[in-house]
């Protein structure tokens, strides 16, 4: 499974820290930040500070999580908005041989290793909780979604028990959160 | 709608501003275009800021409408381009960038004021190519900006980017 060396990270007035995971809601986290800092920083400067940077600087991070069966057909949809067509069983392939790497397809649990070293790290289940972390975060969590997938992919069984299969790890996670703010502790991954 | 001229430079705090000419630093005030076409003693001009890496090496200067500019870096390298504009009508800008390399991952992003205080803004895991079509509003003044980067997630070997308006 690909992992990254280091994850991204948006920085919050509030302190926070939220980790950007594709295909988790990063377009509203994004428009919340540059709503919520509009008026604050010179023009030039506003959008460098709205995008997610390298370090979390040892700050607590705010992480959601999504249901990773949910999170790769929205990511299928993705990569296929354009002219190119991928087909579900070519991505499964690529994924199990190593062979695709797309930021939308890497594993949740893999890009959550990136908070290690953060003051505490709480996870929130999108879209479910999603509101709550914007607000726990200090951001306005009434931001419209503008970047809904259209047209989602039905998987076949099998489809399904390789994503399952693939995914085991974002999904031991993903079912692990049984509240919004949970905090997690990195050892136990 | 009769619009007064701005510029030749400027930024909505301040709309008359002269050519900004130390391209050492951050320029804080930008060109002001008319839509997408020349003025009569003015061609059309953008900003762009190529930042190579974090630490590493940027650059700032101006370009013209169809122009690339590009920038190649092995950690996080992004492009950045800003204008400003007039409009007595919306029109629609395109942004254009392609991404060479292996192992990265794009975001994009742009974002448009006007002084009457219309607010757009967007953000894109995107492919590795492509165009992002923005439709601008009529303005007396507008400030537009767009980015583009490339997080490398092995660390081997660089990416570029290259980016433009048309």
């Amino acid at each position: 499974m690909s992992r990254v060396n280091a994850g991204r990270f948006w920085h919050l007035k509030s302190g926070f820290v939220i980790l950007m995971i594709p295909k988790c809601g990063s377009a509203t986290i994004f428009r919340s930040l540059i709503e919520a800092n509009r008026l604050n920083y010179n023009r030039h400067k506003l959008m460098k500070i709205c995008i997610p940077q390298r370090q979390h600087e040892n700050k607590p991070a705010l992480v959601a999580i999504r249901d990773p069966v949910e999170r790769f057909k929205s990511a299928v949809s993705h990569v296929n908005r354009n002219s190119t067509h991928i087909s579900v069983d070519g991505i499964l392939d690529g994924l199990e041989s190593g062979s695709y790497k797309d930021q939308h397809f890497m594993s949740q649990s893999a890009e959550l290793s990136a908070c290690d070293g953060c003051e505490s790290v709480k996870l929130y289940r999108f879209p479910f909780d999603f509101e709550q972390m914007l607000f726990d975060g200090g951001l306005n969590a009434k931001i419209p979604h503008k970047n809904q997938s259209i047209s989602k992919p039905i998987l076949t069984d099998d489809q399904e028990r390789r994503v399952v299969e693939y995914y085991k790890d974002d999904i031991k996670l993903f079912n692990s959160i049984q509240k919004a703010g949970q905090e997690f502790l990195l050892e136990s991954t | 709608m009769a619009i007064l001229r701005a510029g030749p430079w400027g930024n909505l705090n301040s709309t008359h501003e002269d050519p900004w000419t130390d391209f050492s630093q951050f320029p804080t005030h930008y060109p002001v275009n008319c839509a997408k076409s020349n003025w009569p003693n003015q061609d059309w001009k953008t900003v762009y800021v190529l930042d190579s890496d974090p630490g590493g090496n940027i650059y700032y200067g101006t370009t013209s409408l169809g122009a690339n500019v590009g920038i190649s870096g092995s950690i996080y390298p992004y492009i950045q381009l800003i204008f400003c504009y007039q409009a007595t009508q919306g029109f629609d800008v395109d942004f254009n960038w392609t991404i060479t390399g292996s192992n990265f991952a794009p975001t994009l992003t742009w974002d448009y004021e006007t002084i009457e205080g219309d607010t757009d803004s967007f953000f894109n895991t995107p492919a590795n190519s492509g165009t992002e079509t923005i439709s601008l509003p009529a303005t007396t003044f507008g400030f537009v900006s767009a980015y583009i980067d490339a997080y490398k997630f092995d660390g081997l070997g660089s990416v570029t980017i290259q980016a433009s308006w048309s």
